[in-house]
């Protein structure tokens, strides 16, 4: 079917070789009774030739035609004016390329100043990184020189060295948030999407902040019927949500809860997890998910301000999201929805 | 796109059946109408036209005569002619005893023409092979069957001929006076001297090339007929000179256009395409206003006027295509059985008329255009609403309630039908439709009932026939013929058997003047040009007045007039009008030989004599001329009013428009006649019979007319009954057939109407119901929403009709002699009382099948 | 840049001898990009408001322009394509055409505009509002929830500068509503649309950038 539709002959070809055929038969063929007939069979060849020819040069000049404005049209955009003589709203084929044309200049535009953008971001990693790995790097330079230097009685030599490898474990939590980082920007890191318990993965993240909770003598209370799945990859969930749960800790004060709560949702897996902390005001509903972003409240605590971002990023690229619902001072739920 | 739209609209289109079905049923309905119409109409012009040709015995579109073998061949090639028949008259058999036999070599082309092709056995070949009807067979005393030997004898040139011939085929006579009988051109090669053209010389036309033709073209035929005569070389209009070469149009196959018959015809047809109209519109009108909320979210989303036209358009085009092919097909059966039940009504003027129709194109294409059309004209105005609603409105759409709504606390009792009135006024057009076509069915039904209830029968029968019975040669009933020649006669052995029946009262021979007792004139001292023109047929020569009467000539120049003679039971059965009014001694004096009864036609209408024929006056002296000389001197005595049965019998007048003209009917004593006329013809038998020998006399003269004397026809008072009778039962026909399609529209339009109404209001009902109104009262609401457009049709119908019946049809009935008008509206009440039933039912079944969920989910459904 | 502005406009309706006020003089600057929520009492000239930006309406008084278009001086032929090219509609009530499929519904507008459906981007969309399995069901076969995200996907495919949602999650069960409005939020992000959208829960207005209320045909 498509073979034949491809090799369909026009039909101004068809035409031609009938106004020729037309011609000839007038010119050669004497058999045609009546001269009346003869002239009239060439007369309609040489009309029939006429009209193809005149029908195929206004093809070809609409096609230059319309090949030249668009040409211009680029050019234009190109060089960033205007589109000349340009009306949006006509049912006609150039307006709506036009349009077209448009709506991609624009959208490289967009992502041409959302590079800028990015670039700047970029630049404010580094300085924000070189800035937070500076303490932990002079502090170990610090730590090295003393120990090198002098002979230190064996007990003060282990405090430094336990001072030395929580500084040297703050370094490598930047390290591997910024490779985290870049991965998700970059989008090389993989997904082992399927169907999977959210129990176990939870139980996970929980695992991984337990001891943290503990210390802040925070109980952490999850309801969630075993038999619950969706659609995620553990791993990641798993990280993206103890993301959360480390935000949640850091801000709850000593003597608070953490309580998560798994439940159905229409197409998704409602993962509730609400604290008992400091709360976020409705206008950062949206900001704390930013990188870098850090709550003025938040200044005290340490962090570089990538957890909720990272999350946030694991579970979109999941075809899921976050929401957050919160009042200042009472605490805070975030909403994490997993597709089932 | 176009894939979408369509999709679109299929399943759109799939999923409103019930709406569809009623679109589908008034387009089928609307074409229906318009096929049977056409099909009755071309069905009646064919047979009728058919008849004719055939009476004519030739369906050519002309002729021409009096060729020479040259002259033919050049008008055979000539441009004009599609088909050339060549046909070359010898005479007539002279060999022949009662039946008049024509002579004639033809070609194929020839007999086909001229319906005489044989049926049976084969068109002749040799040269003593011969082609005749079965009439022509039996006068010549042989059984007809292929291979019968017959003996052809005949003049031409001043010489007898006589051939042995065999027949090599035969067909069915299509007219018992005369038939063709032909041969092949082989005959004429082996005859030379038969066929000398001589026709300069001597007049014979043996030897002369005749041709029917079939022309290219039908427009101006005479003109191109007459100028191809020329050419040839002869001359088409003066009679005497050597060339003369007549073109002679066919006048039946090309009738003139009738321009009254063409007005009524477009009346009528812009009267059905209102008829459609009025259905079809509601039907779409409704089918939009359903979609209107579809049609509003397709807007918002972007589709364009244009867009929305053509979806309509396209489903418009889908119903056509489903109706109007099932209305084509339904109205051709419905044509083709109606057919002869209409033509029946023509049966006593016209004989041995075929009854039937065609499925020509012509009758599809021009039915099947005319419904396109009126589904175009119907559906523009829904389909331009359906495009210029705004979007957002559309979308939220809800059809508007009545303005003016007044609610009246007194008025609790009614409170349901009060309610079910303020809701007629939610959508006027519609409303009005509705009402116009229920009360366009009253009133066509009333009209209709009013003509037949006011045609009078009594009226007719009488003008048409005086006794019980009356017989007479059929070629007086036959049109193109009538009572002509004293051969036609009826033979005083039938008169004699009929008067020996049982049951015969007063039966006396009518005498009538023929064409031979030409040597009998009248003169009464009336101017007239001599000699205009020569009748055909009775080869009298007329002559004609100023005022365009033409008379009957005889030997002397003088008018031969209609004369009859009659005994003195028939003349007292006359209407005496002028002069002595006293049939009996009116008689008396007429024997005596003092004067004569002049007769004088009457206008139909009311019966008063007609002033053009009134040419006599009591008094005057009509002088009696026998050959030539002074015979008598007769006063007119008295002036009669004559009728059909005066004349000749019921509305014949074929043979007295060919011996007297207009010239006044004369009537005598049939002793004075016979003493006039020297072999007096009888031209009929009138008689009574005794109560309950009607049927027994009817069977009687059929079954003579059958075995013994086959050229005998008659009339009866009770035939006269039917005929008129069966004319009554057209015009009850054709009205009921119109105002049954008007009725049946009027109540598609209510259904639909009321089935809108329940979907549109669902909501509406639902919060009515929710708020406590029972299922018994909702049904009740739409009951009288239904009643009051019936009854309101039925008291609109029964005032229009009644000033209709006095105004218009009044005045259309007083014009006819056949009406006496009699004022009714029994079938408007009729109508109505089978309407309002009808309309009670219509809202309970609707309610039934559309509105059948709960509450609830009628709520959630109108969100 | 501002993709929409409106600039005092005003519209009037005149039912029977009274005068309704519908909006009266509200001034709007959009972004684009953003999303902004219109919220107020009903009867407040919200729908009104997001008519005249969709073209529906005619203003009385004023200007809007988008697009830098001004959208009083098109025509009514110019009107009906703008919507089908620039504007994405959501309703309240589900407006899918119910003899139409999942799939046919979404491709309709572009039907109109007589072009081709991009199958990447359709893919990416119905894969974004998980329509994948329903494409060739009929509305009435699905919950409100799936109908709403298909009457989305047919305001997306045709790559609107603008969606105008009207109480897109009105008629919808709470959870349905957030499910709704979070996938709205987020294929306008994916596709770098201009999302204005009325509704009556402020949990959802929370979401969007600008939130703008309205009281008696007036921004307060």
């Amino acid at each position: 079917m498509r073979a034949l539709k491809s090799k369909s002959i026009p039909a101004d070809y068809l035409l031609f070789c009938g106004a020729l055929l037309l011609i000839f038969l007038g010119v050669m063929w004497e058999y045609i009774p009546g001269i009346w007939v003869r002239i009239l069979v060439l007369a309609c060849g040489i009309f029939m030739l006429f009209l193809v020819i005149c029908w195929s040069g206004r093809m070809k000049k609409r096609e230059s035609d319309i090949a030249g404005r668009l040409c211009g049209d680029i050019d234009a955009l190109m060089d960033g004016r205007e589109i000349p003589d340009y009306h949006p709203y006509e049912e006609t084929g150039i307006s709506r390329v036009q349009g077209k044309l448009l709506q991609y200049d624009d959208i490289m535009r967009e992502s041409q100043s959302r590079s800028d953008q990015d670039k700047q971001t970029i630049q404010e990693l580094v300085s924000h990184i070189s800035h937070q790995v500076r303490t932990p790097v002079a502090n170990l330079r610090m730590f090295t020189d003393i120990l090198q230097r002098r002979e230190l009685p064996g007990e003060k030599r282990t405090q430094f060295l336990s001072v030395m490898t929580s500084q040297v474990d703050k370094l490598d939590f930047l390290m591997q948030s910024l490779v985290k980082m870049s991965r998700l920007e970059t989008g090389t890191f993989t997904l082992h999407m399927g169907t999977n318990g959210l129990y176990d993965t939870i139980a996970k993240a929980v695992s991984g902040i337990w001891a943290k909770a503990e210390r802040k003598n925070i109980g952490i209370t999850v309801e969630c019927d075993s038999r619950i799945a969706a659609e995620h990859d553990p791993r990641w969930t798993a990280e993206a949500l103890e993301n959360i749960l480390d935000n949640g800790v850091k801000y709850t004060p000593r003597g608070g809860s953490i309580h998560i709560h798994v439940r159905p949702w229409q197409f998704y897996m409602r993962i509730d997890i609400s604290d008992t902390g400091m709360g976020i005001a409705r206008e950062h509903y949206n900001d704390v998910f930013r990188r870098f972003y850090r709550g003025q409240a938040a200044a005290a605590q340490e962090g570089v301000g990538l957890g909720l971002y990272l999350a946030r990023g694991i579970i979109t690229a999941q075809k899921g999201y976050i929401s957050v619902k919160s009042s200042v001072g009472e605490g805070s739920t975030f909403s994490v929805f997993l597709p089932e | 796109m176009q894939e979408m739209l369509n999709t679109l609209a299929r399943r759109s289109f799939a999923a409103c059946r019930v709406r569809n079905l009623i679109a589908v049923l008034a387009i089928a309905l609307c074409s229906t109408l318009f096929t049977s119409i056409t099909a009755i109409g071309i069905g009646t012009l064919q047979s009728i036209t058919l008849m004719m040709q055939e009476q004519k015995m030739s369906r050519s579109d002309g002729d021409f005569r009096y060729m020479s073998k040259e002259q033919f061949e050049m008008m055979k090639g000539s441009d004009l002619i599609r088909e050339a028949g060549l046909r070359m008259p010898v005479g007539f058999l002279t060999n022949a005893r009662l039946h008049n036999i024509e002579f004639d070599v033809m070609d194929e082309t020839q007999a086909e023409l001229t319906f005489c092709m044989p049926v049976h056995g084969e068109v002749p070949r040799r040269e003593n092979e011969v082609v005749a009807s079965d009439r022509a067979l039996h006068d010549l005393g042989v059984e007809p069957q292929v291979g019968a030997r017959i003996t052809v004898a005949f003049t031409a040139h001043g010489t007898d001929y006589t051939f042995p011939m065999v027949v090599s085929g035969w067909y069915e006579a299509l007219n018992d006076q005369l038939s063709v009988m032909w041969t092949g051109i082989s005959f004429r090669d082996a005859n030379p001297d038969i066929f000398r053209n001589t026709y300069r010389m001597d007049h014979e036309m043996a030897g002369t090339y005749w041709s029917d033709i079939l022309a290219v073209s039908r427009g101006g035929l005479q003109e191109k007929m007459n100028e191809l005569s020329r050419v040839i070389g002869g001359d088409p209009e003066d009679m005497g000179s050597p060339d003369y070469l007549p073109a002679i149009v066919n006048a039946v196959t090309n009738p003139s256009p009738d321009p009254q018959l063409v007005a009524m015809g477009a009346v009528f047809v812009a009267l059905f395409i209102f008829c459609g109209y009025l259905l079809i519109y509601n039907v779409f009108d409704i089918s939009v206003m359903q979609e209107i909320r579809r049609f509003g979210l397709y807007r918002t989303i972007g589709m364009s006027r244009s867009q929305v036209k053509g979806l309509m358009n396209r489903q418009a085009l889908w119903l056509s295509l489903m109706g109007i092919p099932a209305g084509l097909i339904v109205g051709f059966v419905i044509g083709k059985l109606a057919l002869p039940l209409i033509m029946d009504t023509f049966s006593t003027e016209y004989q041995n008329i075929r009854a039937d129709v065609t499925p020509s194109p012509v009758i599809f294409v021009s039915a099947a255009l005319l419904t396109a059309l009126t589904v175009i004209i119907s559906t523009r105005k829904p389909v331009r609403k359906a495009a210029d609603t705004p979007p957002i409105d559309a979308f939220r759409y809800v059809e508007g309630t009545a303005r003016g709504r007044k609610s009246r606390r007194s008025a609790d009792l009614a409170r349901i039908p009060r309610l079910a009135w303020s809701n007629l006024g939610r959508n006027r057009r519609r409303s009005a439709f509705i009402v116009i076509s229920l009360m366009l069915c009253i009133v066509l039904m009333n009209c209709s009932g009013t003509a037949a209830e006011s045609m009078d029968i009594e009226k007719q029968t009488a003008y048409m026939i005086r006794t019980d019975f009356a017989v007479v040669n059929a070629v007086s009933t036959s049109n193109m013929k009538g009572f002509v020649h004293r051969t036609e006669a009826l033979k005083p052995q039938t008169v004699k058997d009929i008067s020996s029946q049982p049951g015969v009262v007063g039966g006396a021979p009518v005498y009538k003047n023929t064409a031979e007792d030409d040597n009998v004139t009248f003169d009464f001292g009336h101017k007239f040009a001599e000699a205009t023109f020569v009748n055909n047929h009775s080869g009298l020569v007329f002559g004609s007045d100023e005022e365009g009467r033409s008379f009957g000539l005889g030997k002397d120049g003088r008018m031969i007039c209609n004369v009859y003679g009659m005994e003195e039971s028939a003349i007292a059965r006359m209407d005496l009008r002028e002069g002595i009014m006293d049939a009996h001694t009116l008689y008396e004096k007429m024997e005596e030989g003092e004067g004569v009864l002049a007769g004088v036609q009457v206008n139909r209408t009311d019966m008063s004599l007609h002033e053009v024929f009134d040419m006599v006056q009591v008094g005057e002296v009509i002088t009696v001329y026998k050959d030539g000389l002074p015979f008598m001197e007769l006063p007119v005595l008295a002036k009669a009013a004559i009728n059909g049965d005066d004349q000749e019998i019921g509305f014949t007048c074929n043979g007295v428009i060919q011996i007297g003209g207009d010239s006044p009917h004369l009537y005598l004593p049939s002793s004075v006649y016979k003493e006039l006329y020297d072999d007096p013809a009888v031209y009929k038998y009138a008689f009574d019979v005794e109560e309950g020998y009607q049927e027994d006399m009817a069977a009687f003269l059929d079954n003579y007319r059958e075995n013994v004397d086959s050229d005998i026809n008659y009339l009866s008072s009770q035939a006269a009954v039917a005929n008129a009778e069966e004319e009554r039962d057209m015009i009850l026909f054709v009205g009921r057939l119109m105002g049954i399609i008007f009725g049946i529209a009027g109540i598609l339009n209510l259904i639909n109407t009321v089935i809108t109404s329940i979907v549109i209001r669902r909501h509406e009902f639902a919060t009515m119901q929710s708020i406590g109104m029972t299922g018994r009262q909702l049904t009740g609401m739409m009951m009288a929403e239904s009643v009051y457009y019936a009854a309101g049709a039925c008291l609109c119908g029964l005032l229009m009709a009644a000033v209709l019946n006095l105004t218009l049809v009044k005045e259309i009935l007083d014009s006819q002699w056949q009406f006496t008008f009699h004022f009714t509206l029994v079938p408007a009440l009729l109508a109505g009382t089978v309407m309002i039933p009808v309309s009670v039912l219509v809202p309970v079944l609707a309610l039934r099948v559309f509105y059948k969920d709960s509450i609830v989910e009628q709520l959630r459904a109108a969100e | 840049m501002d993709i929409v502005i409106v600039d005092h406009v005003k519209k009037y309706f005149e039912t029977g001898n009274r005068l309704v006020k519908a909006v009266d003089g509200v001034s709007l600057l959009v972004e684009k990009g953003k999303f902004t929520a219109i919220v107020g009492a009903s009867g407040s000239g919200k729908t009104t408001l997001l008519n005249l930006i969709g073209g529906l309406y005619r203003p009385t008084g004023g200007r809007i322009i988008v697009d830098d278009t001004e959208l009083s001086s098109l025509t009514e032929q110019e009107l009906t394509i703008y919507r089908r090219r620039r504007v994405g509609f959501v309703f309240q009530d589900c407006s899918l055409v119910s003899e139409l499929t999942v799939r046919e519904n979404i491709l309709f507008p572009l039907a109109l505009d007589d072009s081709r459906s991009d199958p990447v981007f359709f893919e990416r969309i119905t894969g974004a509002l998980r329509l994948d399995d329903k494409l060739d069901r009929y509305p009435h076969t699905l919950s409100a929830g799936t109908q709403q995200c298909a009457a989305i996907a047919r305001a997306l495919i045709t790559k609107p500068s603008i969606l105008l949602a009207d109480e897109p999650t009105g008629s919808l069960d709470v959870r349905t509503s957030q499910n709704v409005a979070g996938l709205l939020k987020m294929t306008t992000e994916m596709f770098h649309q201009t999302l204005i959208m009325i509704t009556h829960s402020m949990e959802l207005a929370q979401l969007s950038d600008q939130v703008v209320r309205l009281q008696d045909g007036r921004i307060v």
